[in-house]
């Protein structure tokens, strides 16, 4: 058992069926950076990462847009979901990848499984098909590694058994006020 | 859903602001921003027409610092209220841990609001979760003005559920954060 696994089972608590959640460990963490830093290596793109339905991102490799990391993230998962919703008008069965194009930057995206996503950024020397080839046959390991991680998660232990509950409710007290409450 | 990464020692959140168009979603999201501190806080990211009415979403990060080594991250998500924009709710709806549905208080949108709350019911339940037991809290917003329903009555008819309800006007902050506050603890509870 990874460090970081005996880690968050002493922190958190049972599986939730209505609160779908995704803990990334250590062994998973690691095994999603190698993909990832191998698709970027291999497409020669210069940045890419993998992040969930809900936008936000699991891992991110290579050196650009700090700072604005989470809002693409809500934008891609964004503009994803929103092809779903068109592929469901046109009776489709689903779009699994997503191009956006630019006149210096493009963006690939495609859909790990049910749950997530991976995207690259490339510039116009790195050709797209060979990042379409290398996507799909990441996506597979992706979704192999996810989804064992998954499947670990489901016998975990709660997190407000170590009290982090109680602090982190403090912490929203004292960060959420109102200045008339300070 | 909530993605808790032990590797990188973050918990993120998805919270999601619904309710009928002109309710007043993007203006708590506005207020949030304005007076969260600098370092707790993202820019406020807003897909908007060029009438200023949410086209796609809003989204704002909150990063509350480190609780107990993990670093915990809220992003919070506005829904475009019209009724057209239904398939595009379902989309930033996707993944939510949590949702404020944000009523608009006036009489004459009573109707709006229950027609929005049915809808956000029927979502959640599309996606496989229980309405009754999902994080949920409500704000009656524009209690200010002179037309707006007393609490009994929208309680009545609105919160018939019994889940946290807020006054609020969001546009000068009352109870803005009383509803934030309420919904991100509802949420680490499910964790």
């Amino acid at each position: 058992m990874a460090p970081g696994w005996r880690v968050v089972k002493s922190m958190l608590g049972h599986f939730d069926p209505h609160l779908t959640q995704v803990i990334i460990d250590e062994e998973t963490a690691s095994s999603i950076d190698g993909v990832l830093r191998q698709l970027i290596r291999d497409s020669q793109a210069t940045s890419g990462c993998v992040l969930d339905r809900a936008g936000q991102i699991i891992t991110w490799d290579g050196p650009a847009y700090d700072g604005q990391r989470m809002q693409l993230g809500a934008l891609i998962a964004g503009t994803y979901a929103s092809t779903r919703e068109v592929a469901r008008i046109l009776q489709e069965g689903g779009f699994r990848t997503l191009l956006q194009e630019g006149a210096r930057e493009k963006i690939f995206t495609e859909a790990v499984g049910d749950h997530w996503l991976v995207s690259l950024i490339f510039g116009r020397h790195t050709a797209l098909g060979l990042v379409k080839v290398l996507c799909n046959r990441a996506t597979v390991d992706l979704q192999q590694v996810l989804v064992k991680a998954m499947e670990r998660q489901t016998l975990r232990p709660r997190l407000r058994d170590a009290g982090l509950e109680i602090v982190a409710h403090d912490t929203i007290d004292l960060i959420f006020r109102n200045e008339t409450e300070k | 859903m909530a993605l808790i990464n032990v590797a990188a020692r973050e918990i993120h959140g998805k919270i999601v602001y619904y309710g009928p168009g002109l309710c007043g979603k993007t203006t708590n999201l506005q207020y949030i921003h304005g007076k969260i501190p600098t370092g707790t806080k993202g820019d406020l990211l807003s897909i908007a027409t060029e009438t200023e009415r949410t086209l796609f979403f809003d989204f704002l990060p909150l990063d509350l610092g480190k609780v107990q080594g993990f670093t915990i991250r809220f992003h919070l998500y506005t829904v475009p209220g019209q009724v057209l924009y239904e398939r595009t709710r379902i989309a930033v709806l996707n993944g939510a841990d949590g949702v404020v549905f944000v009523a608009d208080a006036q009489r004459e949108r009573l109707q709006d609001n229950l027609t929005s709350l049915k809808e956000l019911a029927q979502n959640i339940s599309q996606s496989g979760k229980r309405f009754l037991d999902y994080p949920l809290v409500m704000q009656y917003n524009k209690m200010d003005l002179p037309n707006a329903l007393p609490t009994p009555i929208l309680d009545r008819y609105l919160n018939t559920i019994r889940v946290p309800r807020f006054e609020a006007t969001a546009f000068n902050g009352q109870g803005v954060f009383e509803t934030l506050r309420a919904i991100c603890k509802l949420v680490t509870n499910k964790l």
